[in-house]
């Protein structure tokens, strides 16, 4: 997409005050982060902070820079600028040990259809294990944990080509979640599932990071949802932040109009929370979607 | 999850109920013991059955007779003594043991290329060795010693050339394009092979038995000569049962769990070709053990390679000496080629297994 010509930079201002960012709150930081991929740069000099405990919303336009984004936090592109997590740089980490700072959720999981939820669920474990040896009593037990804790024990022998939409997502958290990494990196987690299993999934994240202190930094297409679940949002245009700040400051319709190229509009409910609504801008039935996937 | 469940309070441990603790390792056990047993089985019948029958008793004096610091005296005639000791357990071990490389090397490069039909022969080993064994018959002259030494050199060097060619095809598209270069390798050498067993007619018959298969003339010269290589191979892929399993995400999500994708994939290439050039060096091109094998196994003891890999090793050893037994007792004393064996026991019975576990799956669940 175009590059917007003025960039908002919102205060990062936290209600409540309650987590502070930079210096020692701060377990992700970039550094005028940049990916390049031959001609293209996807991700232009971004500079953030997410703090312990904090969910970080991405969200922009398709092609915006936020897989990328989250890509190289996960180590998985290479990149210009710094990423430091947990205060240190991640460059010069080893595979392993980026492992086990950074759990990573991707668009579309790869799940081999013949492997059992249990043994799919263990290769979380995997930072855990040194290269040659198998699955420890720890290992398995703490697998078995968290079958319980996200309600999959019934499932645990069922093949993975078995299980259903909202199934698979949930099993898919309890192998990220086995890496026991304090940072959770998930891109589009809910895309495939229908309103009620991506609330329930969103809910469980939620849980989850209240109860273990994770960090969660997500792609979410869904502004409403990104706006009801995430403390902060990241909002992405041509791979520069547009706007970084709290829900209330980042859901404004001037900005996401110009982030998006396409007029919405933003209704509070009774209860305080507030729905992006998309505006026809062609009364026809072809009307443009809202753009909804983002091209990997 | 919050309007409907209570939250639960952050540190406590949910136990698993009793009986359920590790649901994806119990029994693992089971198949191992099976798969152990029937070799074990197999094998007593193979030292026994001939066209000398020897007795069990006979039989088990004789390789009593010979473990090390035991001093067992067994009455057990000379005849039979040689029989058992000189021509049926060299046997029926360099069977187990290229039935068990085979077996682990399908096992193997099914993981490392996710594809259901990836056998051992799949980068070239086999057409490598053909050509190497090709060039010994026709050139070496009466002696064939250096036989496996020129098929062991050629498998390997054509699956080294098959894995150059992948990786300078870049490394985005690594099961894709080494799966090409292979092909592309393998027919290349097949019509070298070719070319070089048509321009000596007389050796035809020669080249064929070698390609066919065959343990007719085992000795344990040749379990000694292939050992160290075989033993080095099987370590290396037992070692890296569970990597074969993390690699099944893919090379992205296997990064992020932490592991070398490249580097593993290179480790496991090279100790299963290492496994099977050996194999084949000594028993010739014996087909269909790679495949069948693996997936029984696969379909009967569950999808994860902790348990795949050591259970095809042994399952292989039973397959394969079951299948020698076959081939020197079905039309004695003629033998029939041993590949032709696996073949005919092998497909028979693979799809007995597919169809019986695809009912199980259509009425059961899971």
């Amino acid at each position: 997409m175009a590059r917007l010509g003025t960039i908002i930079r919102l205060a990062e201002r936290r209600h409540g005050g309650r987590l502070q960012r930079g210096g020692d709150g701060a377990i992700v930081e970039l550094d005028t982060l940049t990916v390049r991929f031959e001609q293209q740069t996807a991700v232009d000099a971004v500079s953030a902070s997410v703090a312990r405990g904090e969910w970080v919303a991405l969200i922009g336009a398709n092609g915006a820079g936020k897989t990328s984004l989250l890509r190289a936090v996960a180590g998985l592109v290479e990149y210009q600028g710094a990423i430091r997590l947990g205060g240190r740089d991640a460059a010069p980490m080893g595979r392993r040990e980026r492992a086990h700072a950074v759990s990573y959720v991707p668009q579309s999981p790869e799940m081999p259809g013949d492997m059992s939820v249990f043994d799919y669920v263990l290769l979380g474990r995997t930072p855990h294990i040194s290269y040659l040896a198998v699955e420890s009593a720890h290992d398995l037990a703490h697998c078995d944990k968290l079958l319980d804790r996200l309600e999959l024990r019934h499932l645990a022998r069922r093949h993975l080509s078995t299980l259903s939409g909202g199934e698979r997502q949930r099993v898919v958290m309890a192998r990220a979640l086995a890496q026991e990494a304090p940072i959770l990196l998930m891109d589009e987690p809910t895309s495939a599932l229908d309103m009620s299993h991506r609330i329930e999934a969103l809910e469980i994240v939620d849980e989850l990071r209240h109860d273990w202190g994770l960090t969660v930094v997500s792609v979410l297409h869904d502004l409403t949802l990104a706006g009801q679940f995430a403390d902060r949002l990241l909002l992405l245009g041509g791979g520069t932040v547009i706007a970084l700040g709290t829900p209330e400051e980042v859901l404004d319709e001037a900005i996401l109009e110009k982030a998006f190229g396409s007029p919405v509009r933003i209704i509070r409910t009774d209860d305080g929370e507030l729905v992006i609504a998309p505006r026809r801008t062609r009364t026809s039935a072809t009307s443009r979607p809202d753009g909804k996937e983002e091209a990997r | 999850m919050t309007a409907t469940a209570p939250a639960r309070p952050a540190e406590v441990p949910v136990l698993p109920p009793p009986g359920l603790r590790g649901p994806g390792v119990r029994h693992t056990w089971v198949p191992m013991v099976v798969a152990a047993v029937l070799m074990i089985v197999i094998a007593a019948v193979a030292l026994c059955v001939g066209p000398v029958t020897v007795p069990p008793s006979q039989v088990l004096g004789t390789l009593l007779a010979h473990v090390p610091l035991l001093h067992f005296h067994t009455n057990t005639p000379q005849l039979n003594q040689a029989i058992v000791w000189q021509l049926r357990a060299p046997r029926v071990v360099l069977a187990a043991i290229v039935g068990a490389m085979l077996a682990a090397g399908g096992a193997a490069y099914q993981g490392l290329f996710r594809n259901p039909l990836a056998d051992p022969y799949l980068l070239g080993v086999a057409a490598g060795a053909g050509l190497g064994a090709t060039i010994e018959i026709v050139y070496g002259g009466d002696s064939s010693s250096l036989l496996p030494v020129f098929a062991f050199v050629g498998g390997a060097l054509a699956v080294a050339a098959t894995y150059l060619i992948g990786v300078a095809n870049g490394k985005r598209a690594w099961g894709y394009s080494i799966v090409l270069a292979g092909v592309a390798v393998a027919a290349l050498l097949t019509a070298i092979q070719t070319y070089l067993q048509q321009r000596d007619a007389e050796q035809i018959r020669q080249i064929y038995d070698w390609i066919l298969g065959s343990f007719s003339v085992a000795s344990w010269s040749d379990v000694t000569l292939i050992l160290p290589y075989v033993v080095v191979s099987a370590v290396v892929l037992l070692a890296h049962r569970r990597m074969l399993d993390v690699l099944r995400v893919g090379e992205e999500e296997a990064g992020t769990l932490g592991i070398h994708p490249a580097r593993t994939r290179l480790i496991v290439v090279a100790a299963a070709t290492l496994g099977t050039a050996a194999a084949v060096s000594v028993s010739g091109l014996i087909g269909f053990v790679g495949i069948i094998v693996a997936h029984t196994v696969r379909l009967t003891a569950g999808g994860s390679y902790r348990i795949i890999v050591p259970v095809a090793m042994v399952g292989g050893a039973g397959f394969l000496i079951g299948a020698d037994l076959i081939a020197r007792t079905v039309l004695s004393p003629t033998e029939v080629p041993i590949g032709v064996i696996t073949a005919c026991i092998g497909a028979p019975f693979f799809l007995a297994v597919l169809v019986s576990r695809r009912a199980g799956v259509g009425m059961g669940g899971s």
